[in-house]
């Protein structure tokens, strides 16, 4: 399972969930222009799961998260805008919910 | 060379047109002692073709991947040549078929035109490829040609390319080794200047914060391009060629958004392009920085001392405005417009129009080995 999160992620939030989610693979990738990209790949603990909602929500309430995607899983959340969700507790809620379900 | 299964761990859930190749980097080459160590982790280069591609660098912890986008060079490469060539052709030595402005408001349509496509297929993306490869592929396929036979315009179109791979490649690194003492006094005098910017005051904190990142990995990226080239080249070829570098850079990067925001107005008004005018801004202080950057660092023994003199070609920056300067839309001519409107009816709703682009690329690979290496 891989999970894709873009915006403006800083170095220092990614150290941070390294350090939550260990065993899971973190890319940090960045472009040109100022792309930030986070990828994870694995599949999460429960409580693993807890705290990568946490983080998301904390990004998503500072409004820091452009798009979510989950790739390659029979059902996918499209990459969206954070500004035009009605409930990003919902989208995260499903997210998490897909990357239990291979754990 | 790296074999790309060696890497494959690295590379999941990523898709690449053309892959060419991968190799480790020694950051020793740039980095002399200890100050290698500083940067921590393996960085492998890999290098590939791909237009849909934005991403240049996967920090995965224990290992970087750099990515070397010759989509990205190619582009300056041609844009370059083509003002090397006009120049030639200026004094006298070549015959070229079109002027350097031509050929470089050719190029840029070309790439926005190509940007348009990679968002969605559509009638005016497919038009403006067809209308801009008709109106000057034979013109470019006359200069590569010209290069292969011409000793000095080879060997200054490969200099200022493998200047651009190394800038691009060293951007991303500055990012990752941002914190090396060498070059933390010049990063800090470059982005004060940054700092004082009108744009910059009026943006949001993050907004600032990622100017700030990322016009410092510029200033390092040049840092690294002028100690490596200055063994290679005097100062009037390394000024002018890292002036016009930067620019093409930029212009390039406004390209991109300026294909979105084509494709919004044009083709779909619901597709986001993201904040345009933001980036604009962020591209135009970035160059502001660069360029303040290069035009204020002294050539000496403290810092960079290139040859004395040698045999490269001048490199003018005038070329660089019609790369998006020009209006995009408009027909090249009544002729040029009509085929290109008819070969393009052929595609309307069907695929494979990206075949056609992929069939009209010259492929000029850099075998990358480190800064100042490359070679044609």
């Amino acid at each position: 399972m891989e999970t894709e999160i873009s915006g403006d992620l800083s170095p220092e939030d990614v150290a941070a969930l390294r350090a939550e989610l260990p065993g899971v693979r973190i890319a940090y990738s960045t472009g040109l222009s100022g792309e930030r990209l986070l990828t994870l790949i694995g599949s999460l603990t429960v409580g693993q799961a807890a705290k990568l909602r946490a983080f998301l929500l904390r990004l998503l309430g500072e409004d820091r998260i452009e798009g979510l995607r989950i790739t390659k899983s029979k059902i996918e959340i499209d990459k969206v805008s954070a500004r035009h969700l009605s409930d990003v507790e919902a989208v995260v809620d499903r997210l998490l919910e897909r990357l239990q379900d291979k754990s | 060379m790296r074999s790309i299964d060696s890497i494959a761990h690295l590379l999941r859930g990523r898709s690449f047109a053309k892959v060419l190749g991968a190799y480790d980097y020694d950051m020793g080459l740039v980095f002399v002692g200890g100050q290698a160590a500083a940067a921590g982790a393996k960085v492998v280069v890999f290098s590939h073709n791909t237009p849909s591609f934005r991403i240049l660098c996967d920090d995965w912890g224990d290992e970087i991947l750099i990515h070397h986008n010759h989509y990205m060079t190619s582009f300056l490469d041609n844009v370059a040549l083509a003002s090397m060539a006009g120049a030639l052709a200026k004094a006298g030595a070549a015959d070229v078929a079109l002027p350097p402005a031509e050929l470089a408001a050719g190029l840029g349509r070309k790439f926005l035109a190509e940007q348009m496509f990679e968002i969605a297929d559509s009638r005016m993306a497919r038009v403006l490829f067809l209308e801009n490869l008709i109106a000057t592929d034979d013109a470019f396929r006359g200069l590569f040609a010209l290069r292969d036979a011409t000793p000095a315009l080879a060997a200054s179109s490969h200099l200022f390319t493998a200047m651009a791979s190394d800038f691009l490649l060293h951007h991303e690194l500055g990012h990752v080794v941002s914190g090396v003492d060498a070059f933390a006094p010049f990063m800090a005098e470059a982005l004060a200047y940054g700092e004082k910017l009108p744009a910059y005051r009026q943006w949001l904190p993050r907004h600032q914060a990622r100017f700030r990142d990322e016009a410092g990995a510029d200033v390092f990226a040049l840092t690294v391009v002028m100690k490596v080239y200055a063994e290679l080249a005097a100062e009037p070829t390394l000024r002018s060629y890292l002036a016009f570098l930067i620019g093409a850079v930029v212009r390039m990067e406004v390209l991109y958004r300026m294909a979105a925001d084509a494709h919004r107005a044009n083709v779909d008004p619901a597709f986001d392009p993201g904040d345009v005018d933001l980036d604009y801004a962020m591209w135009h202080a970035r160059l502001d920085v660069m360029s303040s950057y290069l035009d204020g660092v002294a050539f000496d023994a403290e810092t960079v001392t290139p040859l004395a003199k040698d045999a490269f070609l001048p490199l003018d920056g005038e070329v660089l405005h019609a790369l998006t300067g020009t209006e995009y839309a408009a027909p090249i001519s009544p002729a040029t417009r009509q085929v290109a409107e008819a070969i393009s009816l052929g595609f309307e709703g069907q695929p494979g129009f990206g075949a056609v682009i992929e069939a009209s690329r010259v492929t000029r690979q850099l075998d990358r080995r480190g800064p100042g290496t490359a070679s044609a």
